[in-house]
C-alpha cells in the first residue's frame, strides 16, 4: 500500500506524493543484479531516510494558510513499513509499475480538488541527457532501453499543467549528471506520466531541482541529503520573510533560502538548486519568528584561545540573554529572528584573558542565516 | 516625515571586475523590501523612513553579505559590504595541480571557420587558461578539442568582445572528459546576472532588473539574458512588456524566450506566433545560452504534447533534442559535443579538424 493517510476534510486539502528510491534491484548489491554495466550507479541510504522526513514535515508541521493536511502517498526501497494508526503496513516499493499507480491516483486527488495544495518529491539517482531523468527501482533492467524505467520529469511537469489543481509544488533531489563517456550507453526514454493536450499555464508553485544540470547532489550516508536538509529547513522558518506580523514561506523563498544554504559552507562541494517559480502564494506560515542559525567569528583568532571567553546575545526587548556556543572560529546558536546586543566577555583576572577587552556589538539575526564577526581589542 | 539615506557599498576585493549585486533592503518592523543595485568597489544611496534596516546582498558564490542599520531622519548612515569569498563559484572540481596539456580552438561564423584574431590575448594560470578576444566580428561559436579532449562546440554570446576560460576539472568526477570552457561576453550587468541564474540565485537575478531599469529589449547580451530571467520568475507586468517589445527580435535566444511566454498566453493567436517563433528558432541552429536550450526543446515538447499530429513541430523537436542530447547543462553558454556547428554527436571526436587551421593553446601551467 502507498497511501498511508486519507483524512477527509471540507475544504481544500494538501496531497503529497514523495518517492524515496535508495534500493536498486538492478544495481551492484541489488536482489536482481544484472551484469550489464548500470552507469557505475550504486545503492544509497539517504533516499528513503529523506522521503520520510518530508512526510512526516508535511504531516505534523506544514502549516498552509488555506489547505488542510489530506492524503500522502509513500513509496520507498529498500522495503520498508509505516506504523500508521492501524498499526505497521507494508510501503509499496518504487518500481516503474508502482509510481504509475501511484501517480495517477495522486493526479487524480489533485484534480478533483483545483484549490488544493499538490507535493510531489522524488529522492533517489537522476540523470541528465536532453531531459532529467528520475531512476526508479527497477531501473538498469535492460542495456538496450537503458531509462526504460525512469521517469523524465521535466517533461512530466509540464504535462501537470493540464491539472485543475493550480498550486503544484514539485521538488527533485537527484543528481543531474552522466559522464560524457556514458552518454552513448543510456538508450531509450524516460516516462512522462502525464501529457497536456493544452498549452496554457496557469500555475502557481513551481518546480525545484536539487541541482543544477549536469551536476551532482550529495547526500550523507544512512542520513538527509544535502538538499532535503535545508529543504526543511528552509520550509520550517529560514526560508520565511516578515509581513511585519507573520512569518510566512513562498515558494520563491524556499528556493533562496535552500540554495544560501548549501552553498553557505565554501569546503563543502558545491550544489546549486535550480527552480522554476511560477508564483508567489504561501505555502507555510511560522508559528512565530524563526529560530535562525547564528555564527559570531572573532578577530583576532588569538581572543579564541583564551580560556572561559564568553559571548552572549540579548534582545533589545530585554528577554534574559542567551549563551552562545563557542567553537574553533568564535560562537554559534540559534535565536528567534531579531535584532540583538551580543556581549563577548573574557576573564578578568590576570592571564590570557587579561589581553582583551570585553566588546558589544549590535546584531540582526534574520533567516536564513546569520554570520558575522566581530572584532576585539587587546 | 524626513526621510534618511543609506548609503550600501561593496568592496571590490574578490570579485569579477564590473561584477554588480542586488542588494535587499529590508525593513526590520514591516518587512518591507526594497532592492538598491550597487557594482564592486562602488557605491549606492537609498532614501527610506527613519528606522531599523537590513542590508543583504547574495554573491554567485553564495555567500550571503550583510549589515544592519539605525535610519534616522535627515541622516546617512554606510553599510559597507565586504565579500571573503570570491565571487563566483570555482568550476566543478576544477585541478590546479595537474600537468599542462595543448588544446586548440578556432572560432565559427554562420557555419564557416575563422581565422584567428590577431589581437587575442591569453593569460595561463594553474590548471586554467582566459583567452581575451577583443573583437568577435561576427563569430557565433568557438570550437574547442585536443589529442585527448572531445571536440565541442561552445556558442559565443551576443557581444563584440568575449572572455574564453578553459579550466581542467577533476579527474575523479570524469563526467565530461575533463575539461571546461565558458565565455563571457562584455556586459558585466549580463554577466552578473547570468551568474547569478546559473549559481540559482534566481531571486537575486531577478532583483537586478527590478532595481535597475526597464529590460533590454534589443539583441543583446542583456536582452538574452534579462528575458530568461523574467522567464524563470513569477508571472509578471514587465514580462509581458517584454514579449510584446520583442517583434523585432533576431537573435535565436530572444525569438525562444517570446515564444515561451507566447505559448502560455490562452489566446489562439499568441500561440500559433508563438510556434511559428519555436519553428523558426529550431532551423537557426541553437541559441548562445543554456537556458535557452533548456526553453526551446521543453516549450517544443509542449507543444508537440498539444498537437501530436503537428509534422513540422515534432521535427523541430527531433532537431532540437539532438543538441539537447550532446548538451553539457554545466555551462551557462550551450555547449554541445559536435563534429560541425550542426551536427551534435555523442561520439567521442578527437582527431584533429579538417578546414582552416585551429590555433594551440598550452592550458596550465
Amino acid at each position: 500500500m502507498t497511501l498511508i493517510l486519507d483524512l477527509p476534510a471540507e475544504g481544500p486539502r494538501i496531497h503529497l506524493l514523495a518517492i524515496g528510491v535508495g534500493g536498486y534491484r538492478h544495481l551492484p548489491g541489488g536482489d536482481e543484479e544484472v551484469e550489464h554495466d548500470t552507469l557505475g550507479l550504486r545503492q544509497l541510504t539517504a533516499p528513503p531516510i529523506s522521503a520520510r522526513a518530508v512526510v512526516d514535515f508535511v504531516m505534523s508541521e506544514l502549516n498552509h494558510p488555506t489547505a488542510t493536511i489530506g492524503t500522502v502517498e509513500l513509496l520507498v526501497s529498500p522495503a520498508q513499513t509505516w506504523d500508521g494508526p492501524a498499526g505497521e503496513v507494508p510501503l509499496d516499493l518504487p518500481t516503474a509499475s508502482n509510481v504509475v499507480a501511484a501517480f495517477e491516483a495522486w493526479y487524480r486527488r489533485c484534480d478533483a480538488d483545483p484549490d488544493g495544495v499538490a507535493v510531489l518529491y522524488f529522492c533517489g539517482h537522476g540523470v541528465e541527457r536532453e531531459s532529467t531523468f528520475l531512476l526508479l527501482e527497477d531501473f538498469g533492467r535492460s542495456e538496450m532501453s537503458m531509462l526504460e524505467n525512469s521517469i523524465d520529469i521535466q517533461g512530466t511537469y509540464a504535462g501537470m499543467a493540464a491539472c485543475a489543481n493550480r498550486n503544484q509544488y514539485v521538488f527533485v533531489d537527484a543528481c543531474r549528471e552522466v559522464p560524457h563517456q556514458l552518454l552513448e550507453r543510456l538508450r531509450g526514454r524516460g516516462r512522462i506520466l502525464v501529457d497536456s493536450p493544452s498549452l496554457t499555464d496557469e500555475r502557481s508553485g513551481g518546480v525545484m531541482y536539487a541541482t543544477s544540470g549536469g551536476y551532482r547532489a550529495y547526500g550523507a550516508r544512512n542520513g538527509l541529503t544535502r538538499f532535503t536538509d535545508a529543504l526543511l529547513a528552509s520550509w520550517r522558518g529560514l526560508g520565511s520573510r516578515s509581513t511585519g506580523t507573520r512569518w510566512v514561506v513562498d515558494f520563491g523563498g524556499l528556493q533562496t533560502a535552500t540554495n544560501a544554504l548549501l552553498q553557505e559552507d565554501p569546503r563543502r562541494p558545491s550544489q546549486t538548486v535550480q527552480a522554476l517559480i511560477s508564483g508567489t502564494a504561501i505555502l507555510h506560515e511560522c508559528v512565530g519568528p524563526p529560530r535562525v542559525p547564528l555564527r559570531v567569528a572573532c578577530l583576532p583568532r588569538e581572543a579564541l584561545d583564551v580560556p572561559g571567553r564568553t559571548a552572549t546575545v540579548s534582545s533589545l526587548d530585554a528577554t534574559p540573554p542567551q549563551e552562545l556556543d563557542a567553537d574553533d572560529a568564535g560562537w554559534c546558536g540559534h535565536v528567534p529572528a531579531d535584532t540583538y546586543r551580543l556581549d563577548i566577555g573574557f576573564p578578568t583576572t590576570a592571564g590570557a584573558g587579561a589581553a582583551f577587552q570585553p566588546t558589544s556589538a549590535r546584531i540582526t539575526a534574520w533567516p536564513p542565516y546569520c554570520a558575522t564577526e566581530v572584532t576585539v581589542t587587546s | 516625515m524626513s526621510s534618511g539615506t543609506i548609503t550600501v557599498s561593496v568592496e571590490a576585493d574578490g570579485m569579477v571586475p564590473g561584477a554588480v549585486l542586488a542588494a535587499d533592503v529590508i525593513a526590520l518592523a514591516t518587512g518591507d523590501q526594497r532592492v538598491i543595485r550597487v557594482g564592486s568597489g562602488a557605491s549606492a544611496d537609498i532614501a527610506l523612513a527613519p528606522g531599523s534596516y537590513l542590508v543583504r546582498a547574495a554573491l554567485p558564490s553564495g555567500q550571503l553579505l550583510s549589515g544592519a542599520v539605525e535610519v534616522a531622519a535627515g541622516a546617512t548612515r554606510e553599510v559597507r559590504l565586504r565579500p571573503r569569498r570570491p565571487f563566483t563559484p570555482t568550476t566543478k572540481g576544477r585541478n590546479r595541480d595537474r600537468p599542462s596539456e595543448l588544446v586548440w580552438a578556432r572560432l565559427w561564423c554562420d557555419d564557416q571557420p575563422l581565422s584567428w584574431p590577431d589581437a587575442a590575448r591569453d593569460i595561463v594560470g594553474l590548471g586554467e587558461l582566459t583567452v581575451a578576444l577583443p573583437l568577435l566580428d561576427g563569430a557565433d561559436a568557438i570550437e574547442i578539442g585536443g589529442e585527448r579532449r572531445a571536440r565541442r562546440f561552445l556558442r559565443l554570446p551576443p557581444s563584440r568582445s568575449c572572455r574564453l576560460e578553459i579550466a581542467f576539472v577533476d579527474e575523479a568526477e570524469d563526467f565530461d572528459d575533463g575539461v571546461r570552457v565558458r565565455a563571457w561576453g562584455d556586459d558585466p550587468v549580463a554577466e552578473s546576472m547570468l551568474r547569478y541564474l546559473c549559481s540559482g540565485q534566481i531571486a537575486s537575478a531577478r532583483a537586478l532588473i527590478d532595481a535597475g531599469a526597464a529590460p533590454s529589449t534589443d539583441d543583446t547580451e542583456l536582452g538574452c539574458v534579462s528575458a530568461y530571467v523574467l522567464a524563470r520568475t513569477p508571472k509578471s507586468e514587465r514580462f509581458e512588456t517584454w514579449i510584446e517589445a520583442g517583434a523585432d527580435a533576431e537573435l535565436v535566444d530572444r525569438r525562444i524566450v517570446r515564444a515561451w511566454g507566447l505559448l502560455r498566453r490562452p489566446s489562439s493567436e499568441d500561440q500559433a506566433l508563438g510556434r511559428e517563433l519555436l519553428l523558426s528558432s529550431a532551423a537557426d541552429g541553437p541559441p548562445s545560452y543554456t537556458e535557452g536550450l533548456r526553453l526551446q526543446f521543453d516549450a517544443l515538447r509542449r507543444a508537440a504534447a498539444s498537437d501530436p499530429h503537428d509534422d513540422e513541430v515534432l521535427a523541430a523537436v527531433e532537431t532540437v533534442r539532438r543538441y539537447a542530447t550532446a548538451c553539457d547543462w554545466t555551462a551557462p553558454q550551450t555547449s554541445y559535443w559536435a563534429s560541425s556547428p550542426n551536427e551534435p554527436t555523442l561520439r567521442r571526436l578527437t582527431a584533429d579538424p579538417y578546414g582552416a587551421p585551429p590555433t594551440w593553446f598550452r592550458v596550465g601551467l
